[in-house]
C-alpha cells in the first residue's frame, strides 16, 4: 500500500483507528516507565537532583522541535500536491506543537533558575526556542484570521516552510553562540547510561504521545468537514 | 520518603517543572478527546437525522 492510499480520508480513518490504540498504549508504558527509572537513578555529581528535570525539559523541546518539522513537511505536501489532508495534518499540528515549547520553555527555566542562576538569558538557543514558540502562536492566529479554508492553508503553509529556517538555527545555536545552556549532548556520550535510559523512555514517550494525539485531532477535523458537508448538501 | 520529597535541597525546581509537563500535557489529552467525542456526536447527530427523514 502506498501512502498516497492513505491520503483518502476514508482510507485514513480506517487504518489510524487501527494503529492509534497501540501507539497511545504505547506511549502510555513508555512514559510510565521513564518516570520510574527517572526518579530511580542517583542525583548527578554537579547537577544534583536538578537533572532530573531533564527527563521531562529534553523530550517537551525535542518533540517541540520534531512537531513544527512534521507541521512544516505537511504544509509543503499540501502546497505542492494540493491535498487537503495534508492541511488538515498541518492546521492540527500546530496547538500541540505550542503546548511541547511552552512546557520546554517552562522546564528550561525551572532549571535554569538552581544551575546558572537566572530564569531566562537572551542567547541563542532560549531566544530561538523562545522564537518557535511565536511562530506556533502566529501560523494558529493567522489560520483562524482567513476564512475561506484553502486561502487560510495556504498562507499557513508558507509561514510554516518559512519558519522551518528556525529549526537548524535551534539545533546549532549552542555551537554558533557563547551560551549558558549544555551542547548537543545526548549523541555525543557526555550523558551516563544511567541518564540515558530514563531520558530516551521520555523522548520515546512524548514523540508517541504528540503522534496519538496529532492521529485523534486530524481524525476529528475530517469529522468535523464531515458534517459540514453534510449540512451543506441539505441546505442545497 | 523525605529524601524524595526534598530532591536534594531542589524540591522548589524539580517538582513544578513536573506538575507544569502533567498539567500541560494533561489539559492536551482532555482536550483533544472532548473535540473528539464532540465531533463524533455532532455527526451522528447529523447522520440519525438524515436516515429519520
Amino acid at each position: 500500500m502506498s501512502i498516497f492510499e492513505l491520503a483518502n480520508p476514508k482510507r485514513f480513518m480506517e487504518v489510524s483507528g487501527l494503529f492509534l490504540p497501540w501507539i497511545a498504549a504505547a506511549a502510555a508504558v513508555a512514559l510510565v516507565a521513564g518516570l520510574i527509572l527517572g526518579f530511580g537513578v542517583p542525583p548527578d555529581y554537579q547537577q544534583g537532583d536538578t537533572v532530573r528535570i531533564m527527563f521531562v525539559h529534553v523530550p517537551a523541546s525535542t518533540t517541540a522541535m520534531m512537531a513544527y518539522g512534521a507541521m512544516a513537511v505537511a504544509s509543503a505536501v499540501g502546497l505542492i500536491n494540493r491535498h487537503p489532508l495534508a492541511d488538515v495534518a498541518a492546521k492540527t499540528a500546530a496547538p500541540l506543537g505550542a503546548v511541547f515549547t511552552a512546557l520546554g520553555l517552562i522546564t528550561g527555566s525551572l532549571w535554569g533558575k538552581p544551575m546558572w542562576g537566572a530564569w531566562w538569558v537572551w542567547d541563542g538557543r532560549l531566544t530561538s526556542f523562545l522564537l518557535l514558540l511565536l511562530l506556533y502562536l502566529g501560523y494558529i492566529a493567522l489560520g483562524s484570521a482567513i476564512e475561506d479554508e484553502t486561502r487560510s492553508a495556504r498562507a499557513c503553509a508558507i509561514l510554516a516552510i518559512i519558519g522551518a529556517v528556525n529549526l537548524p538555527i535551534i539545533y546549532f545555536s549552542v555551537n554558533w553562540w557563547t551560551t549558558l545552556h549544555q551542547g548537543n549532548s545526548i549523541f555525543a556520550g557526555k550523558i551516563a547510561p544511567a541518564f540515558l535510559w530514563p531520558l530516551f523512555l521520555m523522548m520515546g514517550g512524548y514523540t508517541l504521545l504528540f503522534f496519538s494525539l496529532w492521529l485523534v485531532r486530524i481524525r476529528t477535523e475530517i469529522l468535523n468537514r464531515r458534517a459540514r458537508t453534510l449540512m451543506l448538501s441539505r441546505a442545497a | 520518603m523525605n529524601d524524595f520529597l526534598s530532591q536534594g535541597g531542589y524540591a522548589l525546581y524539580v517538582w513544578p517543572a513536573y506538575a507544569a509537563s502533567a498539567i500541560g500535557l494533561g489539559c492536551m489529552i482532555v482536550a483533544t478527546l472532548a473535540a473528539w467525542r464532540k465531533a463524533k456526536r455532532a455527526l451522528g447527530a447529523l447522520q440519525d437525522s438524515e436516515t429519520n427523514i
